[in-house]
């Protein structure tokens, strides 16, 4: 499934030989590099049907005569240098296509280049402050690139100026002793390992002895341990500021707790120390229920899976209770000494931080939800569910695909499977041809209601065949599934074709295990004619649109029957 | 330092090198294993590590510095065993 290529300036086989790793069941593979070829391995493409991962490290005096020679610089020289390693920059861009993800080490300096003297860190003299200024360069150059991950493996290889890696170096040209190279392994591989797993969405709580020291049903609120000059008080509000800090980067909290509903409750509200408060949790569990029965509850409200949940909990036998019923849950073994919680936390890179503005606003898209849930709960008692949505004010909005909403409309391409049309997914370069195509045209859909945004929550991709348009992309989240957006999009399309004067309108669905809903959906209206898996549909067709919704195109009502 | 601690410090060494080797690549202790040359399965690199580990070992216990890598390259052999890398050990400790 993956390979990867250590491209060194130094002798990398004992990197090589030392990264023996299993992901997913398969070994990775390692390509083998020659000593010394750092530059042709850098542009030479690979052809491999695994994934292709590479690990980058080289130094500026690898490719800088000036950088080499000297210990301390000028400006000129820095000009030169700084030429030097932006030409090695360009040379990892060039070739940056070719690899699933690049793991590119900081410029560092150390062994038989380190040089520290009194003018290191000097502005514009000193070697130190210069590989600072690289370091600047490499990372912001390369940074935009999502498949590149930096490290720097000077954070944890201490053991610079030993007599054995000294000798090592003069004699193997390999920079590291043998276990220095053991840990860069295992470091790369913990990279590889959270590149590719579930990124984490919801963090379930425990309240008692993990959110705050103590049991706040026995010893009352006021005798809770938290904050204060306190140690342990100090760690658990470090942990609620951390994880304060993980809700506003978009990731969801929920409380899952045996405690007594108002007394837990008010501890959260009153005790004057708590960092967290309960509008910061989307989900509030506080009963004497079993936690896994709670939990089920929790991710079915948030329509999440058990792989995008963590959950935090200082009991081992309530951890091994959820292990057992939710296998693929990450549920760190705290220890007994909850001191180290906030180390714990913060040391788990399993979150995504990369996120758009709808991850970043799911705390509220839940929460606008639950009081949606609700309501239609109490309103469904007595009416139709077609006359619930008339007084949800429903809008939906059409913009075109733009720089903007591209990295959520590549989440939505990429992740949604059951309204998708074809499930193609898609990268930033196969949508660039797309935006040139005279002919393509491709939509986002945003929704609101009287509650709040959904946010971005679907697209339609199209294409012009002379009188005919195809609907190359038909994708909605399950987030708006069954409120009548989905024949809005028809809707949207329909207008479309008739202010251009097309005739038909086609469809064509391809299977997977997932996509049934939109085939079932395609089935159910009235809008087309099924022949196999083509779906046909002759514009001038009389249709019934719902009647509830607006539909927008720039901000600007094109539905104005309505 | 007599043979049977030399003997020690070499398989303790082994032990060492072992540990961040995958299985697969383990260094054995048999002395008729050939460190070097077209016939050995060991990586160069990896057999200076173990050399230099070795070195290491014996300054620790015996206070005696010695350059096996510089005595391995006055007298290259093709087909190093570990028992030629025993006695060269041996003769160095003796001569310091």
């Amino acid at each position: 499934m993956f390979d990867i290529k250590f491209i060194t300036d130094y002798n990398s086989s004992p990197l090589e030989n030392l990264f023996d790793y299993t992901f997913y069941n398969k070994k990775i593979g390692v390509l083998k590099s020659s000593y010394n070829q750092f530059q042709k391995q850098l542009t030479t493409k690979i052809r491999s049907k695994k994934k292709l991962i590479r690990y980058i490290e080289i130094e500026p005096q690898s490719i800088s005569r000036v950088f080499q020679d000297n210990i301390i610089y000028n400006k000129s020289k820095i000009t030169v240098i700084k030429k030097e390693v932006i030409n090695l920059i360009n040379l990892i861009i060039e070739n940056n296509n070719n690899y699933d993800l690049s793991i590119i080490s900081l410029f560092k300096n150390f062994r038989n280049h380190n040089i520290t003297n009194s003018v290191s860190y000097k502005y514009n003299i000193g070697r130190k402050s210069l590989e600072l200024e690289l370091n600047l360069i490499l990372t912001k150059r390369l940074s935009k690139f999502k498949n590149i991950i930096f490290i720097n493996p000077s954070e944890f290889l201490f053991n610079t100026d030993n007599y054995q890696t000294e000798k090592q170096w003069y004699n193997t040209k390999s920079s590291y002793s043998l276990s220095e190279f053991k840990t860069l392994s295992s470091k790369i591989f913990t990279i590889i390992e959270e590149f590719y797993s579930n990124k984490k969405k919801l963090i379930i709580c425990d309240l008692d002895n993990t959110l705050w020291g103590g049991t706040v049903g026995d010893d009352g609120i006021e005798n809770i341990v938290l904050g204060g000059h306190n140690p342990k008080g100090e760690a658990f509000l470090d942990l609620q500021k951390y994880l304060l800090d993980l809700k506003k980067k978009g990731i969801v909290l929920s409380i899952c707790s045996k405690n007594e509903h108002a007394t837990a409750s008010s501890a959260i509200s009153k005790h004057p120390e708590m960092i967290l408060r309960l509008k910061d949790f989307v989900s509030v569990k506080i009963n004497w229920k079993d936690k896994a029965e709670n939990i089920k509850l929790i991710l079915s409200e948030l329509n999440l899976n058990q792989d995008d949940a963590i959950f935090l909990d200082d009991s081992a036998s309530e951890r091994a209770r959820v292990k057992s019923v939710f296998p693929k849950m990450l549920i760190p073994e705290l220890p007994e000494n909850n001191i180290l919680y906030p180390k714990i936390l913060r040391d788990m890179n399993c979150f995504n931080f990369d996120l758009t503005n709808e991850d970043k606003k799911r705390t509220l898209l839940y929460k606008q939800n639950t009081k949606r849930e609700k309501d239609k709960k109490n309103y469904i008692k007595s009416n139709s569910y077609e006359n619930w949505l008339s007084t949800l004010n429903l809008k939906v909005h059409f913009f075109d695909l733009n720089k903007i909403n591209l990295n959520r409309t590549l989440q939505l391409l990429n992740k949604t499977n059951q309204m998708n049309l074809t499930t193609r997914r898609y990268t930033v370069k196969d949508i660039d041809p797309l935006l040139k195509d005279k002919n393509t045209f491709l939509y986002v859909v945003k929704v609101e209601d009287k509650y709040g945004d959904y946010g971005l929550v679907g697209l339609v991709f199209i294409k012009k065949e002379s009188s005919t348009i195809i609907i190359t992309d038909y994708i909605l989240s399950c987030r708006v599934f069954g409120k009548f957006i989905e024949q809005s999009m028809i809707e949207f399309i329909h207008l479309i074709c008739q202010k251009n004067k097309i005739k038909k309108l086609l469809a064509k669905y391809i299977k997977t295990k997932k996509n049934k809903p939109c085939l079932d959906f395609l089935n159910t209206t009235n809008y087309f004619t099924r022949k196999n898996n083509l779906f046909t549909w002759h514009v001038n067709k009389k249709l019934n649109f719902p009647k509830f919704i607006k539909i927008f195109y720039k901000n600007k009502i094109i539905n104005y029957n309505k | 330092m007599n043979n049977i601690e030399i003997k020690s410090i070499i398989d303790a060494s082994i032990d060492n090198i072992n540990i961040l080797l995958p299985k697969k690549t383990n260094f054995s202790k048999d002395r008729k294993t050939l460190l070097t040359g077209s016939g050995s399965n060991i990586d160069s690199t990896i057999f200076l590590n173990l050399v230099l580990e070795i070195e290491t070992n014996i300054l620790k216990e015996t206070k005696k510095e010695i350059n096996i890598l510089d005595i391995l390259s006055e007298n290259i052999s093709t087909n190093l065993k570990l028992s030629d890398l025993e006695k060269i050990i041996n003769k160095a400790l003796s001569d310091v």
